[in-house]
């Protein structure tokens, strides 16, 4: 065990809320608007479903290999050898997401906030403190999410105040073009729950680790259509032109005539979610790799896979709208992948050889 | 101890860093020159003229420290170029201070760049960071840039009286993301309010003046195509349900004036395509209380209430088949977005027939139904300067 | 478990200290021969001791002769020791005894002396013990062994209302210096003989007496054991205050959080010890230890116990929050000013614009100086003799505030910013949790200055991690808030009604968890009738 922390399931399930919603409330409601125009706000019903039967495969797979990551078990269903290779794919995964999301963090600061502050700066400095916190452990990491959580949901509660500005007559007419635009909508983000198959060993109480997942799950679909509807009520066909939607949502608060200008609030609110969601992948990222070397302490190469991160962050994308082209084209099929088929398929082997005579999985869970 | 002696290097190095940064985003306040309201015109050549009116923090002294406060609050600095942004970097060049327009409430465009077309230059305040998306839009009937040299006599700058103005929702108050929405919508025509230069009372200074929103300007394709009087836009602000606190004045029977202050209006559209027929019923629920009654009539009597109640329903409607009408018929444009409604309710016919709804608008029949209510009084019953004698029951 | 990572930490510190400590050791023994039996020649052992205490002109030898024949001393420190005890119950009796009476030490006590404490000394170290405790030492010709006799007695301060921890409600007194004056408070509270004192001398030279004090069946046996093994590994010169022992026993030496509650009010530590807690009582100080502590002990007061609920849970709310003021207003007002002047409405933005449009320096230099001076202010204010007191306050009111304003120097809202600051750092109860938040601004103020808000939640962020690692006694610093226990916000963010508190917070009582029978609540009975 690379980890000798434990949290309770109901951490990581707040843990998982900002690491699910950082990054991608503020960016797919564009990309959604683009593929469904006014119905885009119906994607949650599509992350539900495929939210659901990802952790429903990384929880089966977690009871049939308890205490075990997913580089772990996957080395007992596929054998040795094909499953390095599966879990490099994984750690090139981890570690490009990573950089991606860093990125897609630094931009909208650089972009919005800060003009001229080098954006080295900026990727660095939630690298460093990411790195920082991920040397403690999963413990410390869950303990600092539930605590700074408040300060991811607090903000998009005040977006209440933006009601005298909604439109419902935005919303309507419902499913004009059908289903298909919606499920080319839905851009599968939801993917990244992925790394729950990292979480699951070590936790205090793993019989609730499903519990605690779907109750995430819902937590994030219930939030981004929420998100989803704001943004679509207040914007409507504007959405889709908007980079950063939700920016424009907090913009336009204002109560009072006092109350404006609320972005310092989504400032907070992204600098918190995404410290979250970079240390969570990050801590992800170096367990796999220590288990991937087969080494015992993840700690030591925590800082040499954080500078690591910062190329690839740099790497990822020259620019914006490649990154963009990145989000529509390919993102939803390596989510897909790494989501849902590879489990799938790993599932289905793990279940087959279970059927086995006894005697194979005793011996292989004695290892 | 060692570790602490250690991390001393580094911490002098974060601290220096400190001072080495002052060439980032960090600006003081006093650097700053803060814009509340942006002019944009057209120039002769084809070109964009940007104004700013610029606060001067010196002389925003108030109440009792301020001595010798008679010094101007606001200056006005303006700048041409190829395009906005163009022109305010030139602009800048003329200001020792670095522009700050992220509390630039009012953006003000001139009749004539508005005439040529808003859509081009509409870019800019929409992509820019700093201008919010919440801030007022106007089109000014002559120069833009002459509204930004008045002298409010009341409010701290002409920017604060307009947007003040259109909060009151006496009058039409749009923001540049409901002029971003509406240059997107199913209709290619949207309406903006149409500012003018109050005249100054005799004794007054002629700048000590404020501009205020007059009636509406309406755009087609981007393109401003005409202007509606005050009246005319009472009609669209009812059927754009943005009436809210307006005062309703009618003739009963040819009697002298009534006037009503809605406490309630609500309007809705109720589209229906039958056959090839298009048509689209305005019904309106209005319910408000009396606050002026010039005629003899008791408003407390049942009967005389009937009657009150139908002229009220009369004028409401008259009113609101005028505007409609001339919509259809002398402009074309609809600034009423009937276009989204029938596309909201028919998704199918609207993509059959999206591209010809030019043609199609004019011929949409529309049917007003009003329906009146006169909820209170006000303080006294009968007309209040009359004798007993003299009120009709 | 997370206590023995924590000891572990603690191996490696004691290896550091130990070789050059053993050395002092062997010194002291040489000097003082501390293993050498009492001989029975009366010469000789008053020879000793007058060696070990030479140049100790408070040490006070009284020869007399008993019954004519045996002649005794009487050894004892002037000034610790109760000298009209001694002459009244000691050297009265013994002057006045029959020659036919028996003389040994033993019999002594039982038949002539009337003191309630007396005990029978062997050796040269324990008379040096029991004479540096206050106790006289009577010596007798032919014996062998000595008597220890407790007439302890030294000037005393009253008890009076603890200085640092004021409150409206609740009992006035506070724990003094004398270590038996406290503990003697403390079972007057908690009257159980479950409550137990164990008692240990730290400090080569000082032999500070410790009290280990802890309720038998509430505080769990292993963190008792922890402090036990924690407080005894500890070999130092002198103890002077608690602090030193908090220094070396807490879990985390680096961080500017104090993660041991120090305490001057007998019924805190009895409400902490009932809690599960284990208090460290010090001769010589009026503050006690207690341990294991979170984040949000720090910042409850005695009186959130003792109002009614709903007012003690809106006080914490305020409390709470203006503690987060205290750490990040500043900054905020730094990163705002400087960076995001957008977010300023627009009127405020104007004059705000307006009154510092004179100021020569940029915000953030314009901040750390308010605030050093307002921390200097403050220092100056603890140190002052009282009498000048009232002069810093107008001098500091006046300068800083007004006259620094007036003359342009800083602009009037920082001035508020700092007061707000400076005000709102007071509100949390234990003083030195409040200046650990004020000292951690000024990296904040830095960090505003340098990132504006970015800057600041990252910092924060950063600070959050860092409790999120501490540990007290293995208990979580910031438990309750980061490990989301439902039952134990009633004693965190809320204060639950007395009747609702049915269980002890779980963090630190789980081997007695219940605390009252359920279902107290008042109405319920009259009810029933």
């Amino acid at each position: 065990m690379q980890e000798k922390g434990q949290i309770s399931a109901l951490q990581m399930g707040i843990m998982m809320f900002p690491f699910m919603l950082a990054i991608n409330f503020l960016v797919y409601p564009t990309i959604a608007a683009q593929y469904a125009g006014n119905d885009f706000w119906l994607v949650g019903f599509f992350h539900f479903l495929f939210g659901s039967v990802i952790i429903y495969i990384l929880t089966k797979l977690h009871k049939l290999y308890p205490h075990q990551t997913l580089s772990e078990y996957s080395e007992k269903i596929i054998g040795k050898f094909p499953a390095k290779l599966l879990m490099f794919l994984y750690l090139f995964y981890f570690l490009h997401s990573l950089g991606a999301s860093i990125r897609q963090y630094a931009e909208f600061v650089t972009g919005t906030f800060l003009f001229r502050t080098p954006i080295l700066l900026i990727l660095i400095s939630i690298v460093l403190l990411a790195a920082i916190t991920v040397r403690c452990g999963v413990e410390v990491i869950a303990r600092s999410a539930t605590i700074l959580v408040p300060l991811f949901v607090i903000p998009l509660t005040m977006l209440i105040l933006l009601l005298p500005d909604l439109h419902i007559k935005h919303v309507m007419p419902i499913l004009s073009h059908g289903i298909i635009p919606v499920v080319k909508a839905t851009q599968w983000w939801i993917g990244n729950f992925i790394v729950i198959a990292y979480l699951l060993p070590y936790l205090s109480n793993p019989e609730s680790g499903r519990k605690a997942s779907m109750f995430t799950l819902t937590a994030v679909v219930v939030t981004g259509t929420y998100i989803n509807l704001l943004c679509l009520m207040l914007l409507g066909p504007d959405t889709s032109v908007k980079i950063y939607p939700v920016h424009v949502l907090f913009r336009y608060v204002s109560f009072a005539n006092f109350f404006e200008n609320m972005e310092a609030l989504l400032l907070v609110m992204w600098v918190v979610g995404c410290f979250i969601r970079v240390a969570v992948f990050y801590y992800v990222a170096s367990v796999s790799l220590a288990q991937w070397l087969n080494l015992e302490n993840y700690r030591s190469f925590v800082f040499p896979l954080g500078l690591l991160i910062v190329v690839f962050s740099l790497w990822d994308f020259p620019d914006v709208s490649a990154m963009g082209v990145f989000f529509r084209t390919a993102y939803p099929f390596e989510q897909l992948l790494t989501g849902l088929v590879i489990p799938l398929f790993l599932l289905l082997i793990a279940l087959l050889r279970r059927k086995k005579p006894e005697q194979v999985s005793v011996n292989e869970t004695n290892h | 101890m060692r570790r602490i002696i250690k991390l001393l290097p580094l911490l002098w190095l974060l601290a220096s860093s400190v001072l080495l940064t002052s060439c980032w985003d960090r600006t003081e306040l006093n650097d700053l020159a803060l814009i509340t309201m942006l002019a944009i015109d057209r120039t002769e050549e084809g070109g964009i003229r940007t104004s700013a009116q610029i606060i001067i923090p010196q002389n925003q002294r108030s109440g009792a420290e301020g001595g010798g406060g008679e010094g101007k609050k606001t200056i006005m600095r303006s700048e041409q170029g190829m395009n906005i942004s163009d022109a305010l970097s030139r602009l800048q060049r003329k200001v020792p201070r670095k522009l700050f327009w992220g509390q630039c409430k009012v953006f003000l465009i001139g009749e004539d760049l508005a005439k040529t077309g808003l859509k081009e230059h509409f870019d800019f305040l929409v992509r820019h960071p700093q201008p919010r998306e919440r801030a007022y839009i106007f089109i000014s009937k002559g120069p833009a840039s002459d509204a930004l040299e008045l002298i409010p006599p009341i409010e701290r700058n002409s920017s604060e009286a307009l947007r003040e103005l259109a909060q009151l929702q006496i009058s039409l108050g749009v923001t540049l993301e409901e002029t971003s929405i509406m240059l997107k919508r199913d209709s290619d025509a949207f309406a903006l309010p149409y500012v003018t230069i109050l005249k100054p009372s005799k004794s007054e200074d002629p700048l000590k003046t404020i501009p205020y929103i007059k009636g509406t300007a309406m755009f087609k394709n981007g393109r401003m195509i005409g202007a509606l009087s005050e009246k005319e836009t009472q009609g669209v602000m009812w059927v754009l349900n943005e009436i809210e606190d307006y005062t309703v004045t009618f003739n009963p029977e040819g009697k002298g004036a009534v006037s009503l202050k809605p406490v309630k209006a609500d309007v809705k559209l109720k589209p229906l395509i039958k056959g090839d027929k298009w048509s689209l019923t305005v019904s309106i629920r209005a319910e408000g209380d009396i606050e002026e009654n010039n005629t003899q009539l008791d408003p407390v009597d049942p009967k005389i209430q009937i009657v009150l109640e139908q002229a009220f329903k009369d004028s409401v409607r008259k009113r609101i088949e005028q505007c409609i009408n001339q919509q259809q018929h002398r402009w074309n444009a609809d600034i009423f977005d009937f276009a989204g409604v029938f596309h909201r309710k028919y998704p199918k016919q609207w993509e059959k027939h999206k591209g010809d709804w030019d043609s199609l608008f004019p011929k949409i029949a529309v049917s007003v139904q009003v329906e009146a209510h006169i909820l209170r009084p006000g303080l006294v019953n009968v007309p209040g300067g009359m004798p007993q004698e003299e009120v009709i029951h | 478990m997370t206590i023995r990572r924590t000891s572990r930490y603690f191996d490696r510190h004691v290896k550091q200290q130990r070789p050059s400590h053993h050395k002092q050791d062997e010194q002291s023994r040489a000097e003082i021969p501390h293993d050498t039996e009492l001989t029975d020649r009366l010469d000789e052992n008053v020879g000793t001791i007058g060696n070990i205490y030479s140049s100790c002109s408070d040490v006070i030898y009284r020869h007399f002769v008993i019954a004519g024949s045996i002649r005794a001393v009487m050894i004892y420190i002037e000034g610790i020791t109760d000298t009209n005890g001694i002459e009244q119950f000691v050297i009265a009796p013994l002057l006045k005894a029959e020659q036919s009476e028996d003389f040994r030490p033993d019999q002594l006590l039982q038949q002539t002396l009337s003191v309630a404490e007396g005990k029978a000394v062997s050796r040269f170290s324990q008379c040096i013990d029991y004479l540096s405790r206050g106790y006289a030492i009577l010596l007798l010709e032919h014996e062998a062994s000595g008597l220890a006799l407790g007439m302890a007695k030294w000037e005393k301060r009253a008890l009076e209302e603890p200085a640092a921890e004021v409150g409206i409600r609740g009992p006035r007194e506070g724990f003094t210096e004398t270590l038996r004056v406290n503990t003697s408070m403390l079972r007057r509270i908690i009257k159980s003989p479950r409550l137990k004192l164990e008692t240990l001398q730290l400090g080569e030279y000082t032999q500070t007496s410790i009290v280990l004090a802890y309720i038998e069946g509430i505080a769990e046996a292993s963190l008792v054991e922890e402090v036990r093994s924690r407080l005894c590994r500890i070999e130092i010169d002198g103890i002077l205050e608690s602090g030193y022992i908090e220094e070396l026993i807490e879990d985390s030496p680096y961080s500017p959080f104090p993660q041991l509650l120090n305490t001057e009010r007998p019924d805190v530590t009895s409400a902490c010890l009932l809690e599960g807690r284990v208090a460290i009582l010090v001769e010589g100080t009026p503050f006690v230890l207690v341990a294991p502590v979170t984040m949000f002990t720090m910042l409850q007061a005695a009186e959130d116990y003792y109002q009614r609920f709903w007012i003690s849970t809106i006080t914490r709310w305020l409390r709470y929050f203006f503690s987060i003021a205290s750490l990040t207003l500043p900054a905020v007002y730094v990163a705002v000013l400087t960076f995001h002047q957008e977010m300023i409405p627009g009127s405020l933005l104007i004059s705000m614009a307006a009154s510092r449009e004179a100021v020569p320096f940029p915000a953030f230099i314009e901040a750390l100086m308010m605030e050093v001076s307002f921390e200097a202010l403050r220092e100056a204010g603890v140190r002052l003799p009282k009498q000048v007191g009232a002069a810093i306050s107008i001098v500091g009111a006046l300068v800083i505030g007004q006259a620094a304003v007036q003359a342009g120097l800083v602009s009037a809202p920082m001035v508020i910013v700092v007061a707000i600051t400076g005000i709102s750092s007071f509100m949390i109860p234990r003083y030195f949790a409040g200046t650990a938040l004020r000292m951690l601004r000024f990296p904040l103020i830095i960090l505003a200055s340098t990132l504006g808000l970015l800057g600041l939640i990252l910092g924060i962020i950063a600070i959050v991690v860092h409790m999120c690692t501490l540990r007290s006694f293995g208990v979580p610093y910031l438990s309750s808030s980061s490990t989301p226990i439902w039952s134990e916000f009633k004693d965190t963010i809320f204060r639950a009604p007395w009747w609702m508190m049915d269980t002890r917070p779980s963090l630190t009582g789980t081997t007695n968890y219940t605390r009252q029978s359920p279902n107290q609540r008042p109405e319920q009975d009259r009810g029933e009738q």
